[in-house]
C-alpha cells in the first residue's frame, strides 16, 4: 500500500473507531501510533513518546488554555451571571421576546470573559431559564435562545477553540481574537433578529414583560461593572499590545478571583471547585490535543495533506467550491462530533489545502478568514441535533422541556447561523478588516 | 526513489531557507543520484517535538536529516556553540568555514552517533531599537533589550542594559507595545517578523569589526542511515556536504542578510554605525564572558583556551 | 460526580475507588494551584514592571513549567470521571450492558496506552536528567517536570485498569476489594 492510500485507510479507521464509542483522544492516539509505526518504525515511536507529552505542554503559548479555562470557571462560580442577566433584562427585557433577547445579550457578556460555550450555556441557563419560564416563555424558545447564546462563549473572544486553531496553524492569537469580533457581533444581531421574527410568528411563546425605569437600568449596569473591568483590562490589554495573551489570561484569573470574592460568590470552597472543574475541562483538551498530535504526525509522514493541497491547487475546481465542500463537511460532522475534535482532525488537511488556493487575499487574511468560518461552522454543531452539546447541557438542566421541543427551538437560530455563514463567506473582509485597522 | 531521506526543520515553508536552500539542495541530490535519493522536507516541526530536540531526533532516526541550533540545548554541543559567543563572527561565509574547520579539529565528540553534513552561522546581530540608536555603551544603560542567547545577554547586561529573553513571537508583542525597547538580531530575520515596522533605528558595528554575536547551525544526518547507503549514494551525499556546503550556507546567509538590510533601508529606518574604537572597548568588556566560556569548555574535559585561540586565529585568518 | 463511578461498577463506590478518588482530586487540586500560582506571579510581574521595577526574572519559563505540570496532574481525575469526549449517537440504541462492556474495553485500552506512555516518559526522564538540560534563566532542571508527567500518566493507567476490570471481571474486582 502506498502512503497515500494508507493514510486514507487510517482516516477511515479512525472514524469507525470514533463511531463505535472509542473516546476521541484514544482513537486518534491509537490510529496515529499505528500509522507512525508503519510509516516510520516502532523504535521511533518509542523515542517520540519519551518526550512528546512534556514537550507539547511545556509551552508558553499553550498555557493560555488552562488559564482561560480557570478564568471562565471562576467567573461561573462567582455568581456574576445573575447580575449580567439582570442588566441585559433591564435594558431590553420589555421588548417583544425581550427576556430571550436578554438571555442572548447576557450570554454575549458572559462570553466576553469566558472561553467556553458549554460554560456559557450552563451558567446562563441557571439564571435565565427560570425567569423566562416564570414569565410564560415557551420551552422551545427559552432553550433555543440559551443554546444559541451559549455558542457566543466561543464566538466572542476569548475563545479556547480559536486558541487551539491558532497554535495548530501558527497564526497570531491576538489577531484571530480581533478577527472574531465582528463575526461575534453579527451572531448576536442575527440571534436577536431570529427571536423578534419568531415571537411575531408565535406571540404566545414569548410575551413581553415589565419595563424597567431609567434608575433601575443605571443601577443594573452598576452591578456588572466588574465584568466590564475584567473584559476591558484583559482583552483591551491584549489588543493594545500591553499583554501577551498568556499575561492577559493570568491577569484575568487574578481579577476574576478578587472581584468574585468582593461580590461574595467566590469562597475558599467555590474556588477549590473551580480548580477541580478546570482540571476536568483542561485534561480533556490536553488528551485530545496529544492524541491529535500523534495522528497528525502520522498524516505528515504519509505526505497526504501536502498531496491533497497540491492536487486541489492544480485542479480546475473553483476555490469557492472546495471551501463550500469543507463547510458542508463541517456541518454534517457537526451534527455528530464536538468542535475541538473536529478542528484538530480536519485542520492538518484542510488548512494547507485552503492556503494553496487563490481567493485573491493575502495569506494572513486568508488564514484568518478560513479560521473564522471554520470556527463559526463547527460551533453551529453545538446546536444542531442529534449531537449538540449545548442542547444536552440545557436538557440536563431543564428536565421539564422535552428534547423535541428543544430541537424545535433551535430552528430559528440555525437559520440565522446559515445566513451569517453565507455573509462571512461572501464578504471575507468582515473577518480581517478590524485586524488591518488595529494593527496598521 | 531507492532511498527516501526525511529532512526535518523548524522554519515555516515560506522561509527563504526552505525554498531557497532545502528545496534546491534536495533537487540537487535527486539529480546527482539519478533519482535514487529522494529528500522529503518536513518544515515547521511537522514530525513533532520542539526545535531543541532535532539533534536527538536525528540520532534516534525519527528523521534522517535535521537542521538545528546547538544553542537550543546549552552545554550539549559545547564546541559547536563556541562561535555563538559575542564578538566571534566576521561574516557568515568566513565564520562558517572557520566553524567547520574548528569542528573538524576539536568537535568530534559533539555529534557522536551522528553524521554532520555542514556547520554554519548567520551574519552578526545588529541592535534594532524603537526610540534611539545605540552608538556607545552609554546608550545601552537602562535599555530594555531582548537578547538572542545567554552569552550575548550577559554581555549586554554588563553594559547596564535590562535584558529579557522573550521567545521571538512575544518579542514582537513587546516591541509593538513598548514593553521592550529593542532587540539584537541579524537583518536576515527582519522581514519575517516585520521588525522594520516595529523599530526605527538599527545600529551595526563599523565594517571590519567583529559582529555582536551569531548563532551556529548544524545540518546533521542519522549515522546508521548514512552508513547503510550504497557506496555510490554515500558518494553523492559526501559530494553534496562537508566544507563546501558549509561555505555555501554561510554565503547564502550573507545574501539573506543583504536582502534584510535592504528591507530596513527601504522602510526608511535610520541605519548607523557603532564606531570601531567603541566596538573595541566592548570586546574588552566582554572578555569575562569569553573567560567563562573557556572555563565551561574546560569543565567538559576540553582544552578551552586552545579552542578559543584556534577559533580566533581561524577567524582572523579569514 | 460519584454517579459516574456507581454506574461503572454497578454498586456503591468501593474502598479502592474512594481512595483513588481522593488521590485524583488532590492531584487535580495541586495542578490547579500550580497554574493559579503562575497566574499570580505573572500578574505580580506585570504590576512590578508597570512601576518600573522590571519583570520577574524567568516569568516565561515559570509559565511553561506550570503548564506542563498542571497538564500532567489534571489527567487522572479526567480518567476517573470518564471525562474524555466520545461520540455515542450510533451506539445509543444498543443495550446498556453492551455499551458498558464496549466502554470497559476502551478503558482497558486507555490503561495500556497511559502505561506505555508512562514507561516512555520515565525513559525520557532518565535521558533528560543525563543530559543535565536546564531552563535558560531559572536554571531549573528540565527533568523535574517529567516527574509529575510520570505520576499523572501512571495514575491514569492504574485508574483506567481498575475501572475496566471492575466491569469486565466483577468477581475479580470483588476479590481485590475494589
Ligand atoms: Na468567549
Ligand atoms: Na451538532
Amino acid at each position: 500500500m502506498d502512503p497515500f492510500t494508507f493514510s486514507i485507510v487510517l482516516i477511515a479507521g479512525l472514524f469507525v473507531l470514533i463511531f463505535i464509542r472509542m473516546p476521541i483522544a484514544l482513537a486518534m492516539a491509537l490510529v496515529g501510533a499505528i500509522g507512525y509505526i508503519q510509516l516510520s518504525s516502532f523504535a521511533s515511536l518509542k523515542f517520540y513518546l519519551s518526550t512528546a507529552w512534556v514537550d507539547k505542554f511545556m509551552s508558553y503559548d499553550f498555557a493560555i488554555v488552562p488559564l482561560f479555562i480557570l478564568m471562565g470557571h471562576l467567573a461561573t462560580r462567582s455568581g456574576i451571571s445573575a447580575s449580567i442577566f439582570n442588566a441585559a433584562r433591564a435594558w431590553i427585557g420589555h421588548m417583544r421576546g425581550g427576556l430571550a433577547m436578554a438571555s442572548v445579550a447576557g450570554c454575549a457578556l458572559f462570553g466576553s470573559i469566558s472561553g467556553s460555550s458549554l460554560a456559557t450555556a450552563s451558567t446562563m441557563t441557571r439564571v435565565a431559564m427560570p425567569e423566562m419560564r416564570k414569565h410564560g416563555f415557551s420551552g422551545a424558545l427559552s432553550a433555543g435562545s440559551l443554546a444559541a447564546g451559549g455558542t457566543l462563549g466561543i464566538l466572542i473572544p476569548p475563545s479556547i477553540v480559536l486558541i487551539i486553531f491558532a497554535l495548530l496553524t501558527e497564526q497570531n492569537i491576538v489577531k484571530l481574537f480581533l478577527a472574531a469580533t465582528i463575526p461575534g457581533i453579527l451572531a448576536v444581531v442575527g440571534f436577536m433578529i431570529a427571536i423578534s421574527i419568531y415571537v411575531r410568528l408565535f406571540p404566545e411563546e414569548g410575551p413581553t414583560s415589565e419595563r424597567s425605569t431609567f434608575g433601575q437600568r443605571i443601577r443594573a449596569i452598576g452591578e456588572i461593572w466588574h465584568v466590564l473591568v475584567i473584559f476591558t483590562v484583559v482583552l483591551g490589554g491584549i489588543y493594545g499590545g500591553f499583554f501577551t495573551p498568556a499575561q492577559g489570561a493570568s491577569v484575568g484569573v487574578v481579577l476574576t478571583l478578587f472581584l468574585g470574592m468582593l461580590k461574595g460568590g467566590l469562597t475558599p470552597r467555590t474556588i477549590l471547585e473551580s480548580l477541580i472543574d478546570t482540571a476536568g475541562t483542561s485534561a480533556m483538551i490536553f488528551a485530545i490535543v496529544f492524541g491529535a498530535d500523534l495522528f497528525n504526525v502520522a498524516l505528515a509522514l504519509s505526505r497526504m495533506p501536502l498531496d491533497v493541497a497540491q492536487y486541489f491547487a492544480a485542479s480546475d475546481i473553483a476555490p469557492m467550491v472546495i471551501l463550500l465542500g469543507m463547510v458542508v463537511f463541517y456541518l454534517i460532522m457537526g451534527c455528530l462530533m464536538d468542535s475541538l475534535s473536529m478542528i484538530l482532525l480536519t485542520v492538518p488537511v484542510f488548512f494547507p489545502t485552503i492556503m494553496a488556493l487563490d481567493f485573491g487575499l493575502l495569506p494572513e487574511q486568508q488564514a484568518m478568514w478560513f479560521g473564522i468560518i471554520a470556527l463559526v461552522v463547527v460551533e453551529m454543531g453545538l446546536i444542531t441535533p442529534p449531537v449538540g452539546m449545548n442542547l444536552f447541557v440545557i436538557s440536563a438542566m431543564a428536565k421539564d422541556i422535552p428534547m423535541i421541543q428543544i430541537f424545535r427551538g433551535t430552528i430559528p437560530f440555525i437559520m440565522a447561523e446559515f445566513t451569517r455563514i453565507a455573509i462571512l463567506i461572501s464578504f471575507p473582509s468582515l473577518s480581517y478588516w478590524l485586524v488591518d485597522l488595529v494593527t496598521n | 526513489a531507492e532511498v527516501t531521506l526525511r529532512l526535518h526543520h523548524f522554519l515555516p515553508p515560506v522561509a527563504p531557507m526552505h525554498s531557497r536552500f532545502f528545496e534546491v539542495w534536495a533537487a540537487e541530490l535527486a539529480e546527482a543520484s539519478n533519482g535514487a535519493i529522494e529528500v522529503q522536507i518536513f518544515p515547521a516541526m511537522q514530525l513533532g517535538g520542539k526545535p531543541p530536540q532535532l539533534a536527538d531526533q536525528v540520532r534516534n532516526g525519527i528523521c534522517d536529516i535535521a537542521w538545528t541550533l546547538p544553542v537550543y540545548t546549552p552545554d550539549r554541543f559545547p564546541v559547536a556553540e563556541t562561535m555563538s559567543n559575542p564578538f566571534m563572527v566576521t561574516n557568515a561565509e568566513k565564520t562558517s568555514v572557520a566553524l567547520h574547520q574548528l569542528m573538524d579539529e576539536f568537535g568530534a565528540d559533539d555529534y557522536r552517533g551522528m553524521k554532520p553534513l555542514a556547520y554554519h552561522t548567520h551574519d552578526g546581530g545588529k541592535l534594532h531599537t524603537r526610540d534611539a540608536p545605540v552608538l556607545s555603551a552609554a546608550d545601552l544603560q537602562g535599555l530594555k533589550l531582548r537578547a538572542p542567547n545567554q552569552a550575548t545577554g550577559d554581555m549586554l547586561a554588563g553594559f547596564g542594559a535590562e535584558v529579557v529573553f522573550f521567545p521571538v513571537t512575544e518579542m514582537v508583542v513587546g516591541l509593538s507595545s513598548g514593553v521592550i525597547d529593542g532587540c539584537c538580531l541579524p537583518y536576515e530575520v527582519v522581514p519575517a517578523f516585520k521588525l522594520q515596522e516595529l523599530t526605527s533605528f538599527t545600529s551595526e558595528p563599523a565594517p571590519g569589526a567583529r559582529g555582536l554575536y551569531a548563532n551556529t547551525f548544524s545540518l546533521l544526518m542519522n549515522e546508521a542511515k548514512y552508513e547503510g547507503l550504497s557506496d555510490d549514494l554515500r558518494g553523492v551525499i559526501d559530494a553534496a556536504s562537508g566544507m563546501d556546503l558549509s561555505r555555501r550556507l554561510g554565503a547564502q546567509f550573507d545574501g539573506f542578510e543583504a536582502y534584510g538590510r535592504g528591507v530596513v533601508e527601504e522602510h526608511g529606518n535610520s541605519i548607523q554605525q557603532i564606531p570601531a574604537e567603541e566596538i573595541a572597548s566592548w570586546v574588552e568588556a566582554a572578555s569575562p564572558v569569553h573567560e567563562a566560556w573557556i572555563a565551561k569548555l574546560n569543565d567538559k574535559g576540553l582544552d578551552g583556551a586552545a579552542i578559543m585561540a584556534r577559533a580566533n586565529a581561524l577567524l582572523d585568518a579569514g | 460526580m460519584s454517579e459516574t463511578l456507581t454506574d461503572t461498577i454497578g454498586g456503591p463506590p468501593a474502598p479502592l475507588f474512594r481512595l483513588l478518588r481522593h488521590i485524583c482530586i488532590a492531584s487535580a487540586a495541586i495542578g490547579g494551584l500550580v497554574i493559579f500560582g503562575a497566574a499570580f506571579v505573572v500578574s505580580y510581574s506585570i504590576v512590578k514592571s508597570l512601576f518600573g521595577f522590571g519583570a520577574v526574572r524567568g516569568e516565561f519559563e515559570l509559565v511553561e513549567l506550570s503548564c506542563a505540570i498542571c497538564a500532567s496532574l489534571f489527567l487522572p481525575l479526567c480518567q476517573l470521571n470518564k471525562g474524555h469526549v466520545m461520540v455515542d449517537v450510533f451506539t445509543n440504541w444498543l443495550p446498556g450492558k453492551m455499551n458498558r462492556s464496549v466502554d470497559a474495553l476502551w478503558t482497558l485500552l486507555f490503561a495500556a496506552g497511559w502505561a506505555f506512555i508512562c514507561w516512555r516518559i520515565l525513559h525520557g526522564l532518565w535521558e533528560i536528567q543525563g543530559y543535565g538540560d536546564r531552563t535558560m534563566l531559572l536554571r531549573a532542571p528540565v527533568w523535574w517536570v517529567y516527574v509529575p508527567a510520570v505520576f499523572g500518566t501512571g495514575l491514569s493507567a492504574f485508574v483506567a485498569l481498575m475501572q475496566s476490570l471492575a466491569v469486565l471481571t466483577p468477581r475479580l474486582a470483588q476479590r481485590i476489594g475494589a
